[in-house]
């Protein structure tokens, strides 16, 4: 599937979710407002604490927005997908995906792109382009490359936990509960995670990586001197396309698997 | 076109034990059946042959389809489509086959009917030469001109199906695939796919595989029908060829006054169908054993009444079901049984 294909399955999907224009917007509303809620309660709390473990209200915005922005962006062409594997395995609906001269996972992420992200991304950008500009940054054109490319990586490597608990539908036929497991341990980013005891540090970095999704980065660019380890800034940039690659390969071994190639 | 040898497709089927105790030993252990849904089947089909596959439900008619189309991938045996392995080459089979899942749609629902089949022209690459003499073709045939424009969830049944035939054809396949097409559709609407259908076979030379529960898609549209059973081909022939044999046979339902139970003494008939003092009998030898069969009858039991008809193809297709239903009662000691322990 080339992209011209992709992008039209992204026009139909839009096309769909504006026959119910009312539904969308109070929708887009409705994230905004939540979203707005949760900054709010980070910077009521900051207003009694000043800082947390060094980083004041503009940088803890950054923080947060950086985990927002790629997660919506990862999510727009996972969330639904992945989270609705298991319910289209059990009522049979995944033949369809494996009758079309086309790769079974990107008919798979077109057909079911959500647009409904939008609003997650508007609201993240806003803040974050904010952070940015309030924010004691030197700025450099390698860091504003940085920046971008570690927007692009976080999205993958959200979009690779979403695919790769997806999956496990293949095998387990029921995963809802893990999709739980990984929203609960994904607000452990909404804070620096040097808030946290060395054990859970070390998790977060190196076992289940979400940490590389936003405090990585923010640490790059916000006092290079702070990431004593200059590696787990690079690394945030690498982890992202392999981990997405690596998921699509799980998930192409369990789509083999449901086909019952040796199963 | 289509070559199928020795093709078997098993599945296992977890046993589940019952009550408080039965669920946790669950947890540790669970047996499985094996179940042979498609079980040594082989045929071929040349290019432009219409065959109709026909069985019970369950009887492995969908896992055949889902083989032949590269969706599953056998257990053992071979098959090619176009000379092709179809789980291999999934993809390259893919752009030379259609098909139509009569219970599932490929329409986008809140969308207009002409979006799916642009975005079909985009996903098959169609040329554009092709899709506007197709199209003009589809909105003539199928009479999708008086609904193009329509968001699918506004279609009829009928409606839709004719969207999806059509669609499933845009891309000029050389095999269609139709899985019980005429579903929940009223007789007009069975009629005019029926029709369209045949019409491509005739025209085109596109090889059609149907499978259908309603006998009249497959007298009218397949010049050759198998028919399977638990996974098994037990019929591969003309449809003329079955009728035929069984032509001489005649189903008399009788009325009884009372019923007169199992008692009944049946010299050259079957017993096809007991409702208590309403009974049905095949009788394979003629008009003229069916009339003295009813005679013997009356003379041990007060009849009623009695309808004497000539079976139709349904009725063969209900007997030979029937007939295999029994003979399978004492197939299931032979399934294999296996524990596993994880």
């Amino acid at each position: 599937m080339n992209i011209r294909l992709f992008s039209y399955f992204v026009t139909l999907v839009i096309k769909s979710r504006m026959e119910y224009r009312g539904a969308f917007t109070i929708g887009v509303v409705g994230q905004v407002v939540g979203y707005a809620a949760n900054y709010l309660v980070i910077w009521l709390l900051l207003q009694n604490f000043n800082t947390i473990q060094g980083w004041d209200w503009t940088e803890i915005a950054f923080l947060y927005s950086l985990n927002l922005l790629t997660y919506a962006i990862g999510a727009s062409f996972t969330y639904t997908p992945m989270v609705g594997l298991d319910q289209i395995i059990v009522n049979g609906n995944f033949d369809m995906y494996l009758t079309k001269p086309l790769s079974p996972f990107l008919y798979f992420l077109a057909n079911l792109f959500n647009i409904g992200y939008i609003a997650h991304i508007l609201i993240s950008s806003v803040v974050l382009i904010w952070s940015i500009s309030q924010a004691d940054i030197t700025w450099t054109l390698y860091k504003a490359i940085y920046l971008l490319l570690a927007i692009i990586s976080g999205s993958l490597l959200q979009a690779a936990g979403l695919i790769v608990i997806g999956s496990l539908s293949f095998i387990f036929l029921r995963v809802q509960y893990l999709f739980s497991i990984f929203f609960k341990l994904k607000e452990f980013i909404a804070y620096p995670i040097s808030v946290y005891g060395t054990l859970l540090q070390i998790i977060l970095t190196w076992i289940i990586p979400l940490a590389m999704i936003n405090y990585y980065p923010s640490l790059y660019i916000f006092e290079d001197s702070l990431l004593t380890n200059k590696i787990l800034g690079i690394t945030a940039l690498v982890i992202g396309p392999l981990s997405l690659y690596l998921a699509y390969r799980f998930w192409m071994y369990g789509a083999n698997k449901y086909q019952g190639a040796g199963g | 076109m289509i070559y199928v040898e020795g093709l078997s497709k098993e599945y296992k089927q977890f046993n589940r034990a019952s009550g408080v105790i039965g669920t946790i030993k669950n947890l540790f252990s669970r047996e499985h059946t094996i179940v042979k849904a498609v079980d040594n089947i082989s045929f071929s089909i040349e290019q432009g042959e219409a065959i109709g596959y026909l069985g019970p439900n369950g009887a492995g008619k969908s896992t055949m389809i889902k083989m032949l189309t590269g969706i599953l991938v056998p257990t053992s045996g071979k098959v090619t489509v176009n000379h092709l392995v179809p789980h291999k080459s999934r993809q390259e089979i893919a752009k030379r086959i259609g098909i139509v899942f009569g219970q599932r749609s490929q329409l986008w629902w809140d969308l207009p009917v002409e979006d799916s089949f642009e975005l079909h022209r985009r996903i098959y690459n169609i040329q554009d030469k092709d899709y506007q003499k197709n199209m003009d073709i589809f909105l003539d045939l199928l009479n999708l001109k008086e609904f193009i424009t329509r968001p699918v969830r506004q279609l009829s049944l009928g409606q839709r199906m004719r969207a999806e035939i059509g669609l499933a054809l845009l891309h000029n396949p050389d095999i269609v695939f139709l899985d019980e097409p005429t579903i929940g559709l009223d007789v007009i609407a069975k009629d005019n796919i029926r029709n369209f259908i045949r019409q491509m076979n005739r025209e085109r030379k596109i090889s059609i595989f149907l499978t259908s529960h309603d006998m009249k898609d497959i007298e009218e549209i397949c010049g050759r029908m198998l028919i399977v059973n638990k996974g098994e081909l037990i019929y591969d022939g003309t449809v003329e060829q079955l009728k035929s044999n069984l032509s001489a046979s005649k189903i008399i339902t009788i009325e009884f006054v009372v019923d007169p139970g199992d008692a009944v003494v049946l010299e050259n008939a079957v017993l096809v169908n007991d409702s208590g003092i309403r009974k049905t009998f095949r009788i394979d030898k003629g008009l003229d054993s069916a009339i003295d069969f009813v005679q013997n009858l009356s003379k041990r039991y007060p009849i009623k009444d009695f309808v004497l008809q000539d079976s139709n193809i349904e009725d063969i297709i209900r007997m030979y079901y029937r007939s295999l239903e029994k003979d399978n009662s004492t197939q299931m000691t032979k399934q294999e049984k296996l524990s596993v322990i994880y």
